[in-house]
């Protein structure tokens, strides 16, 4: 009698535990580490700039979220807003950004970092360690120096993109024929702290055309350990993405001379390297090599290149100058700056330990008078469509 | 055959009152004999094949024993049975109660005056469907025969495609109400000795009251019963059911239903479905692949959305991120309710579909989900993004061939769901975890339900994954383990 | 009835144990201390645990059929009944530790706001229940999950390539060899663990080729993590690699495949699936272990009784406390783990020697 009454009651208390837990669980869903995704803003780029009394002051760019234009979304809300708010510690500005903008900030997807020019030069020491830390910062997103404050070039920028931090890591992602290059963030962070092997970045200024701006992406800044020492020029900034091995490639200019000087033009191509250290008797020596193909661009002068003479004529001249190039850039980012840019003190570090244990300490000493020689191979390979023959009758 | 004075009214009169003077009960008295030994024929109307009775037992009895001369009543009855009677099977029925048991499976009882004990003549002639196209299944290429529900049609229809003297067939009666046949078919020198013991001895322990559909037998004699998965292979194709006899399982036969079970059943055999071996190899592989994928993202997809959104947004490309973010805004329900709403939704229409008649039953899955779903977007009840997500479960779910696994996966669908709903993607990789310990302690008769992938051997498992081409299969000493 | 796993699935269950461990455990310590010459510690702690092997499977070889708990008692007797009763608490104390660091990085890095109780309470229970099923179910989830990892290590060094900076290797040895043999402990401590095979011994269908497997597996798992560890080393550089806690999941985020940003996630969730495997041989050794230490019949009811222990691991009084962590990783427990390991197992080996030679003679 009692005993097909238990199987069914244990099943009902059974269920009735199961469908508890199951309410408990669809209630309670989320309460560990979710994340509210209606509360989420994706962070597209973060500012630093300096502010008064050593305190820092953070913006960062934030993308309103716009279905693209083929699911039917109208262009009327703005694609981003920028919220920026002081601080000591960029941690308390972040506090303050958040009260402001009333939503959850999401980093992991962040693009650009924009350093300001003159925080920058008063040394990001402080700052650097909340990068290290923090596991929702994206480590690649990529270091850019703004020449004007941070949060200005944030708000004001109009880009063909409608999130301009996007158009900016774009361009620098696709690195053909970029001159400026810069580093990630994972890259940029230890640099600061090394001496054989300093940190860079490019830089980022306003380009007035007719009362719009736009920014463009020009020029290198040079870091000495935390602090901004220097900017090198258009031309120094390609010649150091070589040597960085970041770009290949890259358009020289020369003029010849006839009547009046010509311009004559070449792309550079394939681009290798070679950064050789030599050790002899404690001194120690480089060897820079640099092999490229050349194209030949433009010509205003017409010229014949079947001639053997010509061609050894460009050659050379292309070859000294492009050594000059690279001699003067060396000679700016190690004398006047005084900042292991390039990395010669850990290509020392790589074939001599020894050596540099000892060097290590003078190293922003030896730099000044370091001893580098260059030596450049660039053969002339394509001309274009364009035939260049003597001996073409003109028309 | 005993003799006693038991008239043959009276007879008739107990066989009429076990059967409660049932309506169908005919009964037809004649003579026999020079004598005119009164002799009478029961049977039940309907479930009887009136031109066999008549030409095989009334006819003879009364027009061919005109001019014998029997006195004897044992010479009357072998001489009945085995000469005059001209139905297929006659057969000895002792007792009263395995007379009634024997005419209620449509025999018909020659009862005759003063004889202790019956003849039985087979005559059963059920209207039977006729064969016809599988409902269950769509063939694309192959037999288009099925099974149906007597069981004499079905084991022809298996008989001749085996036709090896090797096909056992076995017969059981389960059910202690119904009584129903079953027949257990096997392939003797190709499956395992012991697995047919094992369907036998479980056979035997049965002890319900009605076996109306082979799923009744299938949940008694399965081997994990509190297992959502599948583990005995259900069909109504005779063509699967001979390539399973002739890979050495067991089929299994029950009266009255076109699903034949086959066992033992691994996962990988409720993924195959018999036409792979009717399509080109690279096609069928493909098609195979197909499957498996659909299988993952049937359990998986919602699960994988909730856990994503929800925990590792940074994992969507951040363009991808924007517009789901947006066509999130203004929709009033938390990530997971929206998710569990949709999928119960479609699980409605689902199964509001099936009953619809034919006519009206596409036209409400797709205004089901175009238009409600439309229209809820745009109402801003859900986003777009959670519809495009529950339709392709949706999908994905059809592509697997068997229907109960297909089950099973919409079952734990919801399950993966809530685990990502609280842990994320570490939920979903924990329940998917405890999937995987489930299935590995699975068995069926015997066999590992994960094999041949593991317990890993080399020949089977590159059978399951890839259906290589025929000239390197069916080699003569071929076993199927 | 016994069920015996395959030498396939004993090699899957070793390759995915070591695989796993060194992804979670071994990094922290490793990496800052011998840093680009680490593929030697990784050597040196293959070899240690491959003289192990040997000696594990010599004894089981010689008692066949009985686990590293049952024939200890036999060559050695109640010392041995004591060494059997290190060895489960050995066991033990390594998933604490190990679930310990596990917790630690997940809540470090995958989900941030989640207490470590929640990581350990699912894993327990995962790896409960599949230690209560027993090592048949292990194995033949191993061999899922390690398909699983070699394909999933092999993608991120393939796409990781166009990164590399070769350069950042150089130079070896800087310091000397000196670091790269004191950092020869972590490694071989970690991948100790695997006298567990001890316990699985009896279990193999073919004992035979227990070395060859356990040797290859060690090998293989250790080849494919160290090549991870040189990739991430030469993508993000040695400086970065030994000041970041964890330093392949860094590597692992900055390589994309593709349009697949956020790798590190899928690669994480691989990597748990193969600690999963991990704990459940322990776990499932040490309730064996226990249950014939103990003389019960069936490991079961161990299963339960060190649920508890594991689901508390990231609670343990001074466990938050940063600097008794870090001693207890970077001093006690190679020590101790390599005592246990090679010091005791030597100990057996020797004694079942002698032993094997006092009875021949007679």
């Amino acid at each position: 009698m009692h005993t097909w009454k238990r199987p069914y009651s244990r099943l009902g208390l059974r269920l009735l535990k199961g469908f508890s837990l199951l309410f408990l669980l669809l209630v309670m869903s989320g309460c560990w580490g979710q994340k509210n995704i209606d509360q989420l803003t994706v962070v597209a780029a973060i500012g630093l700039d300096a502010a008064p009394d050593d305190r820092i002051e953070m913006s960062v760019q934030l993308v309103n979220p716009t279905l693209p234009v083929a699911a039917g979304a109208g262009g009327q809300r703005r694609p981003f807003a920028m919220y920026a708010a002081e601080g000591d510690t960029i941690f308390e500005a972040m506090e303050q950004i958040r009260k402001q903008a009333k939503k959850n900030l999401f980093f992991p997807q962040s693009r650009i970092i924009l350093i300001e020019e003159e925080l920058a030069r008063r040394g990001i020491e402080e700052y650097t360690d909340f990068f290290w830390r923090d596991t929702q910062q994206n480590p690649l997103s990529w270091i850019l120096i703004s020449k004007q404050p941070a949060r200005d070039t944030l708000q004001k920028s109009k880009e063909l993109e409608d999130v301009p931090s996007e158009e900016w890591s774009d361009f620098i992602k696709n690195r053909r024929g970029n001159s400026s290059v810069t580093l990630e963030l994972y890259k940029f962070l230890p640099r600061l702290d090394q001496v054989g092997f300093q940190a860079y970045a490019a830089g980022i200024a306003p380009v007035s055309k007719g009362g719009e701006e736009t920014m463009a992406i020009r020029e290198i800044a040079v870091f000495k350990q935390h602090k901004l020492v220097g900017w090198l020029t258009d031309r120094q900034a390609q010649v150091l993405g070589w040597l960085q091995g970041k770009s290949h490639n890259g358009m020289i200019q020369f003029e010849l001379q006839d009547r009046g000087p010509k311009p004559v033009v070449f792309e550079l191509k394939q681009i290798k390297v070679r950064l050789v250290p030599s050790v002899y008797r404690n001194r120690v020596a480089y060897r820079v090599g640099i092999r490229a193909k050349a194209e030949l661009k433009s010509s205003v002068k017409s010229l014949d290149l079947t001639d053997v003479q010509t061609n050894r004529l460009l050659e050379k001249k292309l070859a000294a100058q492009i050594r000059e190039s690279v001699e003067q850039t060396i000679e700016r980012v190690c004398r006047t700056y005084n900042s292991d840019v390039i990395g010669f003190g850990e290509a020392l570090h790589q074939s001599y330990p020894r050596q540099w244990k000892r060097m290590k300490k003078r190293w922003n000493e030896e730099l000044a008078d370091l001893d580098v020689q260059v030596s450049v191979s660039v053969p002339i390979i394509k001309t274009g469509l364009k035939s260049d023959q003597r001996g073409l009758q003109p028309e | 055959m005993k003799r006693n004075n038991r008239p043959l009214q009276e007879q008739i009169g107990q066989f009429k009152s076990e059967l409660g003077n049932s309506a169908d009960l005919s009964i037809r008295e004649c003579a026999v004999g020079v004598k005119q030994i009164p002799i009478a024929v029961l049977w039940l109307d309907g479930i009887v094949d009136t031109q066999s009775l008549n030409e095989g037992v009334l006819a003879p009895l009364i027009s061919r024993t005109r001019e014998l001369d029997v006195t004897a009543h044992e010479d009357l009855y072998i001489w009945l049975q085995n000469s005059v009677i001209t139905a297929k099977k006659v057969s000895h029925a002792l007792s009263i109660d395995q007379a009634i048991t024997l005419l209620l499976s449509g025999h018909s009882i020659v009862v005759m005056d003063g004889c202790e004990g019956s003849i039985a003549v087979e005559t059963l002639g059920i209207e039977t469907r006729s064969i016809e196209e599988p409902a269950s299944t769509v063939v694309v290429r192959g037999p288009r025969d099925g099974f149906v529900e007597s069981l004499e049609v079905n084991v022809s229809l298996i008989r001749r495609r085996i036709q090896n003297k090797k096909l056992r067939v076995e017969a059981m009666t389960v059910g202690s109400v119904t009584h129903t046949s079953i027949l257990i078919l096997y392939l003797q020198d190709r499956a395992p000795e012991e697995t047919v013991a094992e369907v036998r001895r479980r056979l035997s322990q049965i002890h319900i009251d009605a076996v109306l559909e082979s799923h009744y037998i299938e949940e008694i004699i399965r081997d994990n019963a509190r297992s959502l998965f599948p583990t005995v292979y259900s069909t109504e194709r005779p063509d699967d059911i001979a390539g399973g006899i002739v890979e050495g399982r067991v089929a299994l036969m029950v009266n009255g239903t076109p699903f034949v079970l086959l066992v033992p059943c691994t996962l990988f055999h409720l993924m195959k479905t018999s036409e792979d071996y009717y399509l080109a190899y690279p096609v069928a592989t493909f098609v195979r692949w197909l499957r498996y994928i659909g299988l993952f993202i049937a359990l998986l997809f919602p699960s994988l959305y909730v856990g994503v959104l929800m925990f590792h947004p940074e994992m969507v490309p951040p363009y991808l991120l924007s517009s789901i973010l947006s066509a999130r805004e203004g929709v009033p329900f938390p990530l997971l309710i929206e998710a569990l709403l949709m999928e119960l939704t479609f699980e409605g229409l689902r199964e509001a579909g099936i009953r619809m008649p034919r006519a009206v039953g596409s036209a409400i899955s797709i205004v089901g989900a175009l238009v409600i779903g439309e229209s809820a977007v745009r109402a801003g009840i859900i986003s777009s993004p959670t519809v495009i997500i529950v339709a392709g479960t949706a999908i994905s779910s059809f592509i697997i061939p068997s229907i109960d696994l297909s089950g099973t996966i919409r079952l734990l669908r919801f399950f993966m769901l809530i685990c990502a709903s609280l842990f994320g993607l570490y939920g979903v990789l924990f329940g998917l975890i405890l999937i995987g310990i489930h299935l590995t302690t699975l068995r069926s008769f015997g066999i590992s339900y994960l094999a041949p992938i593991a317990p890993y051997k080399k020949d089977e498992a590159r059978k399951t994954l890839i259906r290589v081409p025929w000239w390197t299969l069916r080699t003569h000493s071929r076993r199927h383990r | 009835m016994k069920r015996k796993i395959s030498d396939l699935q004993f090699f899957f269950i070793i390759f995915v144990s070591v695989a796993s461990l060194t992804y979670f455990s071994i990094p922290t310590q490793l990496v800052p201390k011998a840093r680009q010459d680490l593929w030697l510690s990784m050597a040196i702690g293959a070899a240690v645990d491959i003289y192990v092997a040997y000696i594990l499977h010599w004894l089981g070889r010689k008692y066949p059929g009985q686990s590293l708990i049952q024939y200890s008692r036999t060559v050695l007797g109640p010392i041995g009944t004591l060494f059997g009763f290190i060895f489960v608490l050995f066991f033990l104390i390594v998933i604490v530790s190990a679930m310990w660091l596990f917790c630690k990085f997940l809540s470090t890095t995958l989900m941030p706001d989640t207490p470590g109780i929640i990581f350990s309470a699912t894993m327990t229970l995962a790896t409960g229940w599949a230690a209560y099923h027993g090592l048949e179910s292990i194995a033949r989830l191993a061999q899922f999950i390690s398909v699983l990892i070699l394909s999933a290590s092999v993608l991120l060094i393939l796409f990781s390539i166009r990164e590399l900076n070769l350069h950042y290797l150089l130079p070896p040895f800087e310091n000397g060899v000196g670091p790269a043999i004191k950092g020869a402990v972590y490694p071989a401590s970690w991948f100790g663990i695997c006298i567990v095979i001890g316990m699985l011994m009896p279990h193999l269908a073919n004992p035979k080729r227990t070395f060859k497997m356990k040797a290859s597996a060690v090998l293989l798992g250790a080849f494919v993590m160290t090549v991870t560890f040189l990739c991430s080393m030469a993508v993000i550089g040695p400086y970065m690699a030994s000041r970041i806690d964890y330093p392949i999941y860094m590597f692992s985020r900055i390589i994309h495949l593709a349009f697949f940003e956020r790798f590190d996630i899928l690669l994480m969730l691989i990597y748990i699936s193969g600690t999963f495997i991990t704990f459940s041989t322990l776990y499932y050794g040490a309730a064996v272990g226990a249950a014939q230490l103990f003389g019960t019949r069936t490991h079961r009811n161990w299963v339960k009784a060190f649920a508890i222990f594991f689901v508390a691991s990231p609670l343990l009084p001074f466990s938050n406390n940063a600097s008794y962590a870090f001693l207890f990783f970077d001093k006690w427990f190679p020590l101790f783990g390599l005592l246990i390991e090679g010091g005791i197992t030597t100990l057996i080996f020797v004694a079942a020697l002698a032993k094997d030679r006092i009875e021949r003679r007679r």
